[in-house]
């Protein structure tokens, strides 16, 4: 019996031992924790140092490592000259403000709407706003683009059946409706067209941040407020606003971030790479974002350097604003 | 300053939960009324429903001479203090408590002006630039109670104003709220489930199970004299003693019961006509009973003593009975060990018999 059982420890101690010599209890958290940190290194840490090294070389990656050539500031003198780097960031923020500002403007009273009229339907209303932010920008960007068509599009039929109603051989709405189709694709609406689309897919999302934060102002204020005489508009602007004020600087920054690296939205609305895969933003340019700048310059013209530089300006340029926003949220409070 | 009716006041929500019911009171002008009772008996929704941020399922609510329905709660001439205190975060002290006057349109100088006046009454100046996030919990308490004064209300509502503070700074505000109301001589409506706050503010107390009123009466009426059962084990700490037990007789001179298997029957005073063998509950306080030696009284044992410093609660076993009779003496009096077997004595004068609805016979 005894001979049985040393015969079985013996094979078992062994792989024990030889785990210990590696696997000791100083070293388990550490070996435990790096699939995180070499997953960044490699996914996270080396391209963004390698786009630092990168902006200061010229580099067409068809020519191998071997091409790189060190150009100094060169990449970010050009980018900043730039006329089309210049037309894409201030397509970008065209767009940002746009699309931007509206959306917190309706998230906001949205909201407060939500949270203090709908109890039961509540959920499900806030479901059915947030739809959209989960929903595939493809998906998202297709469904507009056959909306927005020119000749078979839905909008164009409302909008011209409207200005095309006549009453006694008028048509009293005409002056307001159009009453030919509309090409969404003229330079001219294209922006127009991103920014309502963009505002849609995000309202949601911002009247769900701001909903929870409202959630969070205890009722006992309001109550004091009717008993003090606040209306229901003196109690909007007197308790909820003052105390979003936290939720409403996170989401701003969210805003700033996402809106000044905007690229899925334009770039599908705006027909991809273009006809022969080497234009992009749509007639004249009039939808090409920084992002989208940063991507042509990269993966058409080939020239990672001068991209690298665009995107770190165009950090740059987020960092600034952030810091800004930080800045005129923080006085206040 | 207003007197306070409530005429068949009731509250039920959807689904039939019946929280008050038809309830009558009257509150005088300045008279201090504190509603007291146990948790969900509905004297917070009952306060909510005088401020106006209930609404009422039938009666009338009337502050002075004015019906209050469809009032909102600003044109009640109502002011209310928070058990959270409810201060607006973003706001100073001042503004805080200038926020009614500014909402009612009054110019900046008045307001300043009134806001001034209810801080120095409060001893509150100094914190007037301060936000509520930098002020103690006494001292929010303060600016809540300075908030409501700033309104010069005919009724000041508070609602367990005083449970989220310390045992001392409880004793203090308690002081301070009554020399308020000697001060500004304003009717005031208190609710708390703390029997102490409601025995030494209250002009009069309300006590309130279950959604209608048990009694209403003077602090010291309600001790001395409550009216059932439920109202004698609410007024007094530790609560009265209830001791199950059998009508032995019953003559002018009151009622003989025996408690426990003790041998010593005890003669209770009760109007007569008690039928014998009729079961009864003798009611007797903590500080009504008095520890002697084994060979005198009912005897019993000491299980546990809790030492209070000038008081001392024991805790004693007597033979027959389920529960343990709480007995409250001075410690100096005490002399008595845990385990130890002595005798125990009660006042009889301030004993109560109630019937098994719980009515107090004593009273007669």
């Amino acid at each position: 019996m005894s001979a049985v059982m040393e015969r079985r420890e013996t094979p078992a101690a062994a792989p024990v031992k030889s785990r210990r010599r590696w696997l000791t209890r100083k070293t388990a958290p550490y070996v435990f924790i790096s699939p995180f940190f070499i997953l960044f290194a490699v996914f996270g840490l080396f391209p963004l140092l390698f786009t630092i090294y990168l902006s200061f070389h010229y580099w067409d990656p068809s020519t191998g490592l071997g091409g790189m050539k060190w150009v100094g500031f060169e990449n970010f003198t050009f980018v900043l000259t730039d006329d089309w780097f210049h037309k894409s960031l201030y397509n970008t923020f065209w767009i940002a403000l746009v699309s931007g500002v509206p959306q917190h403007l309706a998230a906001i009273p949205l909201a407060f709407f939500l949270h203090t009229r709908l109890s039961r339907w509540r959920n499900a209303v806030v479901g059915l706003y947030f739809l959209p932010f989960i929903t595939s920008t493809v998906a998202i960007s297709l469904v507009f683009t056959s909306l927005f068509s020119r000749d078979y599009g839905l909008i164009n039929v409302l909008l011209t059946q409207m200005g095309q109603w006549e009453v006694a051989g008028l048509r009293p709405l005409g002056w307001v409706f159009p009453t030919e189709n509309i090409d969404w694709n003229d330079p001219g609406y294209t922006k127009w067209v991103i920014s309502f689309v963009v505002w849609w897919r995000y309202v949601g999302w911002n009247t769900v941040l701001y909903l929870s934060a409202l959630q969070t102002i205890p009722k006992d204020l309001y109550e004091a407020a009717s008993i003090d005489g606040a209306s229901r508009r003196q109690q909007f602007w007197h308790i909820t606003v003052p105390l979003l004020r936290p939720m409403m600087f996170l989401a701003i920054t969210l805003s700033i971030i996402g809106n000044l690296q905007l690229f899925e939205e334009p770039f599908i609305l705006t027909g991809g790479l273009g006809p022969g895969g080497t234009s992009i933003g749509g007639p004249d340019q009039a939808g090409k974002t920084a992002a989208m700048h940063m991507y042509a310059t990269a993966y058409i013209e080939s020239d990672f350097g001068t991209a690298s530089a665009v995107a770190w300006l165009l950090f740059l340029i987020i960092a600034m604003m952030t810091w800004a926003n930080n800045k005129a949220f923080k006085e206040k409070s | 300053m207003a007197s306070l009716q409530l005429l068949g006041v009731e509250k039920s929500y959807k689904g039939g939960a019946s929280i008050i019911k038809k309830l009558d009171l009257f509150v005088e002008d300045g008279e201090f009324v504190v509603l007291v009772g146990p948790s969900g008996c509905g004297k917070s929704t009952l306060l909510r429903m005088i401020a106006g941020l209930e609404e009422v399922t039938a009666g009338h609510i009337l502050i002075g001479d004015k019906r209050t329905e469809g009032l909102p709660p600003s044109e009640r001439g109502v002011a209310m203090v928070f058990q959270s205190y409810a201060l607006y975060p973003h706001m100073t002290v001042a503004e805080n408590m200038g926020f009614s006057l500014k909402m009612a349109g009054l110019p900046k100088p008045q307001v300043a002006q009134a806001v001034e006046r209810a801080a120095e009454v409060l001893q509150i100046t100094h914190l007037l630039q301060r936000k509520p996030k930098a002020l103690s919990g006494g001292q929010r308490q303060r600016v809540a109670i300075g908030r409501a004064i700033v309104r010069q209300p005919s009724i000041f509502l508070f609602d367990e104003p005083l449970s989220n503070l310390d045992a001392a700074l409880r004793a203090q505000m308690r002081l301070e709220l009554a020399k308020l109301h000697k001060q500004l001589g304003t009717t005031m409506v208190y609710v708390t489930h703390d029997q102490t706050e409601a025995m030494t503010l209250g002009d009069r107390i309300v006590v309130l199970n279950g959604g209608h009123i048990e009694q209403t009466g003077r602090p010291m009426e309600l001790y001395e004299r409550p009216g059932n059962q439920f109202v004698a084990g609410f007024i007094g700490s530790p609560k009265m003693n209830f001791l199950p037990c059998r009508v032995q007789a019953s003559s002018e001179r009151g009622a003989t019961v025996q408690i426990g298997s003790s041998p010593r029957p005890l003669q209770i005073p009760a109007p007569s006509g008690r039928v014998a063998g009729e079961p009864v509950c003798l009611g007797v306080r903590p500080e009504h009973v008095r520890l002697t030696t084994p060979d005198q009284g009912i005897p019993a044992r000491v299980d546990i003593i809790e030492e209070m410093g000038d008081v001392a609660v024991a805790y004693l076993h007597v033979a027959g009975l389920e529960r343990h009779l709480v007995v409250k003496t001075p410690s100096s009096a005490m002399g008595f060990y845990e385990g130890g077997q002595v005798g125990v004595a009660a006042e009889l004068e301030c004993c109560h018999l109630f019937n098994q609805q719980g009515v107090n016979l004593s009273l007669g």
